[in-house]
């Protein structure tokens, strides 16, 4: 009977062990197949004929979906109005091999499994995650697109990019760059003070200028009943602090302790030129002083220790905020659903007041969005067909022509009829279509300075030249349209923002987490967030802040400092 | 009577291989379901190295560095690891001390109503709070429990208290945590106390009536001997559970001003292992977890079987 057993699991075992082979030699021989079609790069210059590729040139990716992005007509990343232009004008055929939500970062895992999996990467892809990113980076499979860049890139797009040498700071690995950031505008990322309005028009009050007469708004806001409801159910100033005091984009908190000349989590220059950490400078000892005294005062919510992004945005829609800090957007969302319940409420943007000491500062978004990163084993015409592409994208800021990609937005971003651009959703067959989601990096193309200089334009209201509008045409916008009147806030707040740029501080240190960092950055973390908190709800004394300092410089933060230090001298030429 | 057993035990073993041959077929048709358990259960497994690596995805498991015990060393070496342990110990543990309560009690008094359709839309009511999210429902306890605006806190202040911060002290956030885990949770679980209590034999109940016992005297003596093998199990398997104190939960409501109670084993994972992305971190303490998990639902089995003798698998 013994035999017998025996005989069972060894033939089980034989069949597992069997199946188990029968798929990796299934893989394997994929593997092998892709190799063979993959030709050897060669040094070869395209032939172009009036801007398109003879013959055409395939580049392979892989997408990430975007939640916003829609489509119509039954079209898709893999062929949509805009593959076919590409294909048709540039002769740059764009294929996609998956695609995948990024929402859910299912996008993400299957990039990590990709490289995992040791499966054969796509010519080239976009990655918005920095983790992700620095795993392709550190393991050897990205061109170094340094040397390409430099030869194939055209001079408008060479130019956007040399405005934010900081942009190319994270893909730099060993002084090599392993990735080619994909731009974005940073204007509107900083907060202005955004007041209600009408609660300063119904108590007469004037926007304040300084951090007394913010004081003072401030206890009007709580004190005097401006919602009229006769409850003291007003919050004067809202901000962000459950899991992070800089970073909500709505709800921003680094305004607030700006006023006092520190921005904590975030590594800037100090008075030596050195990186130092925002968390541990004295000034924020006076910040959270004050925010602490603000909070007994009423002028803060009770449970702001809770409050994070939907939680700041849930209050401003049911109108009980006075003041908070955020992006430009802000009326265009929450503003919007507060609008919904209570149609008399606006938010207005208003220049920052004066800090202590003259002191101001304020978080700015870094200038990048994520990066397409290259496969190092890219053909020379995929790579070229690439840059081309890109290139021709980058031409809308020197053209004289907005309607430069009409032949993939037409239709589908507006409807040009009788001479007149049509944006309504309504009147645009099959409804209206953000085309700039379907190129390669999946938004705008951005040069900064020339976005900018039109949009400030365009919020001051006047008349923009062709050229100037041509900035627009990548995202599909070719006239001006003030239709909505929320966004006119928006481009409003854009102009309010940029008179104060001089407080703006980026976060320079871009650099994967330092070795310390992995081991200690949570401890330290948790450690400021208890202090911090404690502090703003008064169960500590302010100089509970001092023996935090001591404690967090001890506990790896001097190491941390000295190892971001050693990152910043890497990148910075 | 040794020999008689020795017998009979003989027997059954010639009986079992005589049917072990008859029933080859019958093996033939499990063998899908053993190998699917081997290859997705079993073959994962191997994943657990990961733990005793400096796993990096590029490197792969067969090329990531071996690093021995040190994920485990500086789990055990990091300040705020037995605050996080110990917290986690004692939120489960109140969850299930009061969950089973709650449970069984009320599994009690819904049998008792006799009336149907009063039954069916108890039953249904409190059932539904089990499917939904605590994504969905941290919004709506915050809410609820806000300070100074929130339901509760009004209905404490019309009564003449002062308003609780729910969510900001540590000893209430204990509270809030497991009572709103108990009432998320206590009408699903009582499903399996309710086919325990079906399964009684009501000829027990007459009998018990005719010799004049009350309500309340059948309830001790009839009802609650027959669930305490439901009960046993129920507790048993809920061990291995104990050091998961509930990650959706905890990570919706918590907030720094409860780190001191409410900071769990998961709420620390995710802010170390996942944030920072270091896999090889989480896979020890994913490992850690279960080994004491194994431990403690073997132990509770061993006792189970011990003390009141029943055995369950």
């Amino acid at each position: 009977m013994g035999k017998k057993r025996r005989l069972f699991t060894v033939s089980l075992a034989t069949l597992l062990l069997l199946t188990s082979l029968t798929a990796c030699s299934g893989g394997n021989g994929n593997n092998k197949e892709n190799e063979d079609g993959d030709g050897k790069a060669t040094e070869s210059k395209l032939n172009i004929v009036n801007g398109k590729i003879e013959p055409t040139v395939t580049i392979t990716m892989v997408r990430g979906e975007d939640p916003t992005a829609t489509f119509k007509n039954g079209e898709t990343y893999e062929n949509n109005v805009h593959t076919r232009w590409a294909e048709e004008t540039l002769g740059v055929k764009l294929e996609t091999l998956w695609s995948s939500p990024t929402a859910d970062t299912s996008y993400d895992t299957k990039l990590k499994l990709m490289l995992s999996s040791g499966e054969k990467l796509p010519d080239l892809f976009v990655s918005t995650q920095s983790n992700t990113t620095n795993m392709f980076i550190e393991s050897g499979k990205l061109l170094d697109v340094e040397e390409a860049f430099e030869k194939y890139a055209s001079d408008t797009w060479k130019a956007a990019m040399a405005e934010v040498p900081e942009a190319w700071h994270p893909f730099i690995k060993d002084g090599k760059k392993f990735a080619i950031p994909i731009l974005r505008p940073t204007m509107g990322t900083q907060s202005p003070l955004w007041i209600r309005q009408d609660w300063l028009d119904k108590l007469n009050l004037k926007a304040p200028t300084t951090l007394e007469e913010l004081e003072t708004v401030m206890d009007a806001f709580v004190n005097q009943d401006p919602d009229g409801n006769g409850k003291k159910d007003t919050v004067a100033l809202e901000f962000g602090m459950k899991d992070q005091f800089i970073g909500y984009p709505i709800g921003d908190a680094s305004w607030i302790f700006g006023l006092f000349g520190a921005i904590p989590d975030r590594w800037y220059p100090g008075e030596d030129g050195k990186l130092e950490f925002g968390s541990v400078r004295p000034e924020i000892k006076t910040a959270l002083a004050k925010i602490s005294e603000w909070k007994a005062k009423g002028y803060i919510a009770e449970d702001i220790a809770l409050h994070d992004f939907n939680k700041v945005t849930e209050n401003v829609a049911s109108g009980k905020v006075g003041m908070l800090g955020g992006e430009h957007w802000l009326m265009v969302y929450p503003g919007s659903l507060m609008l919904a319940t209570n149609p008399t409420a606006m938010y207005a943007p208003y220049p920052l007041p004066q800090g202590l000491d003259g002191n101001n500062m304020r978080t700015i978004a870094t200038p990048y969005t994520g990066s397409i990163l290259i496969n190092k084993d890219i053909s020379e015409e995929a790579l070229q067909a690439f840059f081309h592409y890109q290139n021709a994208l980058y031409e809308s800021y020197n053209s004289e022509d907005p309607f430069l990609f009409k032949g993939f937005q037409e239709g589908y971003d507006y409807l040009t009829k009788d001479g007149s651009v049509i944006y309504d959703q309504n009147q645009i067959p099959g409804g209206k279509t953000a085309t700039m989601k379907y190129t390669i990096s999946g938004a705008q193309t951005v040069y900064q300075s020339k976005l900018l200089e039109a949009s400030l334009k365009r919020a001051k209201e006047e008349e923009l030249t062709n050229q100037e509008l041509s900035a627009f045409a990548t995202s599909g916008i070719v006239s001006i349209d003030n239709s909505n009147p929320l966004e006119v806030i928006g481009n409003k707040a854009l102009l309010v923002i940029s008179t104060q740029s001089e407080f703006d501080v980026p976060e320079y240190f871009q650099g994967p987490a330092t070795s310390t960092m992995t081991s200690r950055n949570e401890l330290l973390k948790k450690m400021q967030m208890d202090t911090f908190t404690e502090i703003i709800y008064g169960k500590q004394n302010a100089d509970a802040f001092d023996s935090f300092v001591e404690k967090w410089k001890s506990s790896g933060g001097d190491d941390i400092t000295k190892e971001v230090n050693e990152w910043y001298d890497s990148v910075k030429q | 009577m040794q020999t008689v057993i020795q017998q009979e035990t003989i027997k059954k073993k010639r009986e079992r291989i005589v049917r072990r041959r008859d029933s080859w077929h019958l093996y033939l048709m499990i063998l899908p379901a053993i190998v699917l358990t081997l290859l997705f259960v079993y073959v994962p497994m191997g994943g657990i190295v990961m733990a005793f690596q400096e796993y990096k995805p590029y490197l792969g498991i067969t090329g990531s560095k071996w690093v021995g015990l040190d994920q485990f060393v500086f789990l055990f070496e990091y300040p705020d690891s037995s605050q996080v342990i110990w917290n986690t110990l004692r939120i489960a543990v109140l969850k299930l001390f009061f969950g089973t309560i709650a449970t069984l009690t009320f599994a009690l008094l819904i049998n008792e109503v006799r009336k149907k359709w009063v039954r069916n839309s108890v039953q249904t009511f409190v059932f539904l709070p089990h499917f939904l999210s605590w994504v969905v429902l941290g919004g709506i306890f915050i809410e609820l429990l806000d300070p100074k605006n929130g339901l509760v806190n009004q209905l404490l202040g019309a009564l003449g208290f002062e308003s609780i911060f729910f969510l900001g002290d540590n000893n209430w956030f204990l509270v809030t945590v497991v009572g709103t885990e108990v009432w998320k949770e206590f009408g699903y679980g009582s499903i399996i106390f309710l086919a325990a209590l079906a399964g009684i034999n009501p000829a027990l109940y007459e009998a018990a009536q005719l010799d004049g016992a009350n309500k309340w005297k059948q309830m001790w003596h009839i009802t609650l001997p027959s669930l305490v093998p439901t009960i046993v199990v129920c507790l048993t398997l809920s061990l291995s559970q104990v050091l998961n104190a509930g990650f959706d939960q905890i990570f919706n409501l918590y907030n720094p001003l409860v780190y001191a109670k409410g900071d769990i084993i998961d709420t620390f994972v995710y802010r170390i292992g996942l944030i920072g992305g270091n896999y090889s971190f989480g896979t020890a303490i994913g490992l850690f977890k279960s080994v004491v998990g194994l431990i403690l639902i073997v132990g509770g089995y061993r006792l189970a079987y011990k003390v009141a003798g029943y055995k369950i698998f």
